[in-house]
């Protein structure tokens, strides 16, 4: 298919704003008269609340309220999945952070001494921080129906069948971390009530409409009552995908006459919002010894904190990729995810993919080795191709690249090795070169749930053509994408087109920015909005031509009858002759992918239409004297269906290379010490290798002009080709990530560090 | 963050001036490259910020060769980094401010401001303590020079009393067959040192020390001159062994503290390595 504006990299929606400073992220809106936030927030990870007392606090110069749990109109009560974490908790505390007292007050200093002022007494109670330990029946309680969050299995075959007949086993223990997302933009925003009693949240967010109908639950009004307005939004990783500053923003804004504003700091931000669900996964894979897959059987452990968040997500994501992108006949695998008293963990960019491929991947490449393979050869040997049958029993039907990932990384495979040889000999004395290969696949879209978007089309009478959609733009592209296939499938410029986004009042809901959905899913809805359009006007020009309307061609902003170019008209003159003032065409586009609920014993169903995939190859070296890995070079080989805007995904490749490196070798959240980016080190521009995105397009036929999805595809193999490449490098396995300096340094032994003599 | 006074004085003596009068309640800025976060954490709530970042006076970089470098206490780091005669006199210095941090740090940052802050991982000070630089500090009853590795007393303490403000810091002109070399260990670009190793050598014209300095950074309170491990170079021709020796030493008078990032034997381990490392390095610029 040729096409104009599809597959262009054309340049970013709003992208000059950004660079010249002129976009409004949350901390830039002013508004006048606005009263400052801030929470009191609990200093015991668990406990039970005895006491509030805010009469010294309220009087402190400047406060204007001081709202608790009673202040809670509606239901105080929120989650995204399940529902059990308070806006302001007034009973118990399950984590070092929890929300206790929201005080409003003229300024921050006054909002500050109004904090110090309060008189909070919580009875402390033992406190549980490690998963297993709070599976135990003597563990303390966190919630009232236990510590058990959740529990998925799947079943297919008959996996110790499946080990009986391999010829070689292999069972393993891994480690994930927690971590921060630490995105640019820490949580802001404001609100007011508008002349109607609307109350208007201006907000940074993932999730728009999830927003609203939390709000409109905790307030306990009418929809109709909440206004959710995305900001330009700093970033997101799913860490935005959760509500944080809103309710408080909402709540204040529905008791009070003044608008409100509240902005995280940096160190409110590492405390109060969701981290990534460290895993404990229990891995066991056989194969025979012609190299095939025979089963793999897991047990995972997820620390879903305080709350559960996306942890039922993480969970499950976790266990229907457990497997990796491989076919294996026999499958066992059994998921949690358990409440601690840690920070609580919710979605980070993968929901468990990322964790899980830690272990998929390391298992693959120990097999290889007994076996004798190379890693790519073994990979290749059980890839999923087209007609393969996952573990939850779906035939994977179209769109299965992840052979042709492998196919493109083989050359650069095959480089890295050369070079790591040749650097070997020449380098440094006490530093060790390797090269490591990790594949991935990726669900598109909520698992097993539906997960419809929406989107509209409006021609005015002008010409104006406005595109409405609830996707949020996190920075990761979809105002660009969308707007690239409405233009294309309109026929019209790309710039012809106006966006109006994200505003839950203008635009219907689009599913949350999350699941590497929004190209895929609200990009097909506004494909089908955009054929819809796309008919009424070829109707239109049809009837100023006066031809049938299978006869009329648009191409480029023109109609004309077909030969007859020469009479072109542009679309405003097709509008111009065909509307009254007043008179809009609108066409209306719907998507919700095909998926059926996994079954609760078995896990077997559809949980996705399609899948991404991927491959990746990185050469690090490993310095033996510090044990610190820098990664040199990566190439990493995604099939994203059909690249919409070929920058935008090679740039999703890159910052997933870059935030691989920092989960793979150093960032590590230690609950209730790590405070801020002092402690928590993230890669800069500085750290990041040389990356060659390579981009492999299988088109998914259900997908807008074939495309699949890449946001979290693209951090997914990165920390698992980093632990298998410092295996090649060393000879060891590291089975945790991540593969920080002492855990490499506790692996030298002081024989090596002696040849080493550097 | 509090509330504070500001006031920004036009010369030294007017700064020593403010500084005698509100004593313990103000605090110098600089750059405010450390301060300002150490402010933002409410870890220190001076009444009055007495802001010295345009004192000219204080801004300058001289040479003479029989007296050596003169920097004042406000010249930032990227003035050092780029200053023609640092990189012609002492490169290594203009190398490492390359490294430090990152170059918005550096154009506000002051060398001065580096080392008042007194932060044990600091870059600055282990190399001016390996070139012998001594510092100047003005006050009340006029000035005083003391040795770099004297300057220093505890994390975030230095000398300088509270109506006492660092004015130049002085480096001797490199003294011929001098070989030097500093090396830090950090985990991601820009970021603070875990721990480094400055070593300097002077020899003799027979090849034997003439002079040593052995100074790490990260391995205590306080930035470290290590007398002991430059004593064993003293006089005699430097080996391996003798390198070993001294590393050894090096070793025993670290008191390196843990925390999130490393184990105190993680950064002794590490600065050891890096002493050796720098020690070799610094003999071959001689040999």
């Amino acid at each position: 298919m040729i096409t104009k504006v599809v597959g262009k990299r054309v340049e970013r929606v709003g992208i000059l704003d950004k660079v010249t400073g002129k976009a409004k992220y949350g901390a830039d809106l002013e508004i006048p008269n606005a009263l400052i936030l801030k929470v009191y927030r609990s200093p015991v990870p668990h406990g039970i609340v005895r006491k509030i007392d805010t009469s010294e606090a309220a009087g402190v110069d400047g406060v204007v309220r001081i709202f608790t749990a009673k202040d809670i109109p509606g239901e105080n009560l929120y989650g995204i999945i399940n529902k059990d974490q308070p806006v302001l908790t007034g009973e118990k505390v399950r984590f070092e952070g929890d929300p206790i007292v929201l005080v409003a007050a003229e300024d921050e200093e006054s909002a500050d001494r109004a904090l110090a002022a309060l008189r909070v007494e919580i009875d402390e109670l033992p406190a549980v921080f490690d998963p297993n330990e709070a599976l135990k029946p003597e563990a303390p309680s966190i919630h009232e129906k236990g510590n058990l969050l959740f529990e998925r299995k799947i079943v297919k075959g008959d996996v110790e069948k499946g080990f009986t007949a391999s010829d070689i086993v292999i069972e393993e223990t891994y480690e994930t971390n927690m971590l921060e997302h630490a995105y640019i933009e820490p949580e802001v925003g404001v609100a007011y009530r508008d002349e109607d009693g609307c109350v208007v949240v201006l907000v940074t967010t993932q999730n728009p409409h999830s927003d609203h109908a939390q709000l409109v639950s905790i307030l306990g009004v009418e929809p109709e009552k909440v206004r959710v307005i995305q900001t330009e939004t700093g970033g997101g990783f799913g860490g935005k995908l959760d509500i944080s500053v809103q309710p408080f923003l909402a709540l204040a804004a529905y008791h009070l006459d003044r608008p409100v504003r509240m902005v995280y700091s940096r160190e409110e931000s590492f405390q109060a919002t969701a981290k990534r669900h460290p895993l404990k996964i229990r891995m066991k894979t056989g194969a025979t010894r012609d190299g095939k897959l025979t089963a793999m059987k897991a047990e995972i452990i997820a620390d879903t904190g305080a709350y559960g968040s996306y942890g039922i997500a993480v969970a499950t994501r976790a266990a229907v990729h457990a497997t990796g992108p491989y076919e294996v006949p026999n499958v066992y695998v059994e998921s949690k995810a358990v409440y601690t008293n840690n920070n609580w963990s919710g979605a980070m960019r993968g929901f468990g993919v990322p964790q899980i491929a830690v272990a998929h991947e390391s298992q693959m490449d120990k097999l290889a080795e007994s076996l004798g393979f190379d890693p790519i050869t073994f990979r290749m040997m059980n890839a999923f191709t087209t007609g393969s049958v996952t573990p939850t029993g779906q035939t994977l039907n179209a769109s299965v690249g992840i052979r042709e990932t492998l196919k493109k990384i083989r050359p650069y495979y095959e480089q890295l090795l050369r070079e790591a040889d040749a650097t070997q000999l020449s380098g440094l004395t006490g530093m060790k070169y390797g090269v490591g290969v990790a594949s991935m696949w990726y669900g598109i879209g909520n698992t097993g749930h539906p997960n419809p978007s929406s989107a509209q089309i409006e021609v005015d009478h002008e010409g104006n053509v406005t595109l409405f959609t609830g996707a949020a733009d996190i920075g990761q592209g979809s105002d660009t994408v969308l707007v690239q296939i409405a233009a294309e499938t309109l026929g019209l410029p790309f710039d012809k087109i106006h966006l109006v986004r994200a505003d839950t009042t203008l635009t219907t809901d689009a599913g949350a920015t999350s699941a590497s959905r929004q190209t895929y899913i609200s990009g097909r809805a506004v494909y089908e909005a955009a054929l819809e359009v796309r008919k009424q006007l070829v109707e239109r020009a049809a009837k100023v031509f006066k031809v049938p309307a299978n006869l009329m061609v648009c191409e480029g902003g023109f109609f004309f009858p077909q030969y007859r170019e020469f009479q072109k008209l542009s679309l405003t003159d097709i509008i111009r002759r065909s509307l009254v003032p007043g008179e809009v065409i609108r066409g209306e586009g719907y998507f919700n992918p095909e998926t059926t609920s996994l079954d609760p014993e078995t896990g077997q169903g559809v949980p996705y239409t399609t899948y991404a995939f991927a491959s990746q190859v990185s050469l690090v070296e490993v310095d033996l004297v510090t044990g610190q890995v820098g990664v040199v070079k990566t190439i990493s080989a995604h099939d994203v269906g059909k690249a919409v805007n070929p920058a935008n995904v090679e740039g999703q490749i890159f910052s997933g290379v870059a935030m691989g490196i920092g989960m793979g070798l150093f960032e590590q959240f230690y609950p209730r010490k790590t405070k801020s980016l002092d402690t928590y080190l993230i890669p800069t521009a500085m750290d990041v290798p040389e990356i060659t995105p390579v981009i492999v397009e299988v088109p998914e036929p259900t997908g807008p002009f074939g495309a699949k999805g890449v946001g979290e595809p693209a951090l997914i193999p990165t920390a698992p080709a980093i632990l298998n490449a410092i295996h090649h490098a060393t000879g060891w396995w590291v089975n945790r990530i991540p593969a920080d300096l002492e855990t490499i340094r506790g692996l030298t032994s002081a024989d090596e560090m002696e040849k080493s003599k550097s | 963050m509090r509330d504070f006074d500001y006031i920004a004085p036009k010369s030294v003596e007017e700064t020593i001036k403010i500084l005698s009068e509100y004593k313990d309640d103000a605090k110098i800025i600089a750059g405010g490259q450390s301060l300002l976060n150490i402010l933002k954490q409410d870890l220190m709530a001076p009444e009055i910020l007495v802001d010295i970042k345009n004192l000219s006076e204080l801004d300058y970089i001289t040479y003479d060769e029989k007296k050596g470098m003169k920097i004042g206490a406000t010249t930032t780091h990227h003035a050092v980094e780029t200053s023609p005669l640092i990189l012609d006199h002492y490169p290594l210095l203009a190398e490492m401010e390359h490294t430090l941090a990152f170059p918005q740090t550096r154009n506000w940052g002051t060398i001065g401001g580096n080392l008042c802050i007194q932060d044990p991982t600091g870059d600055v000070a282990p190399i001016l303590i390996a070139l012998k630089a001594t510092v100047k500090i003005a006050g009340p009853n006029g000035e005083r020079t003391l040795p770099m590795e004297d300057f220093s007393v505890d994390y975030y303490e230095t000398v300088l009393e509270e109506d006492e403000i660092l004015t130049e810091i002085q480096i001797p002109p490199m003294a011929p067959r001098t070989g030097i070399a500093y090396s830090k260990f950090r985990i991601v670009e820009g970021d603070a040192p875990i721990v480094g190793a400055a070593v300097a050598f002077t020899l003799n014209e027979d090849g034997t020390c003439a002079d040593a300095r052995v100074a790490t950074n990260g391995t205590a309170p306080i930035p470290l001159r290590i007398p002991d491990a430059e004593a064993v170079f003293k006089g005699k021709k430097i080996t391996d062994e003798l390198i070993a020796e001294a590393v050894e030493i090096a070793g025993e008078a670290m008191e390196c503290i843990p925390d999130i990032v490393a184990s105190d034997e993680y950064k002794m381990r590490v600065a050891k390595v890096y002493v050796k490392r720098m020690a070799k390095k610094a003999l071959s610029q001689i040999q």
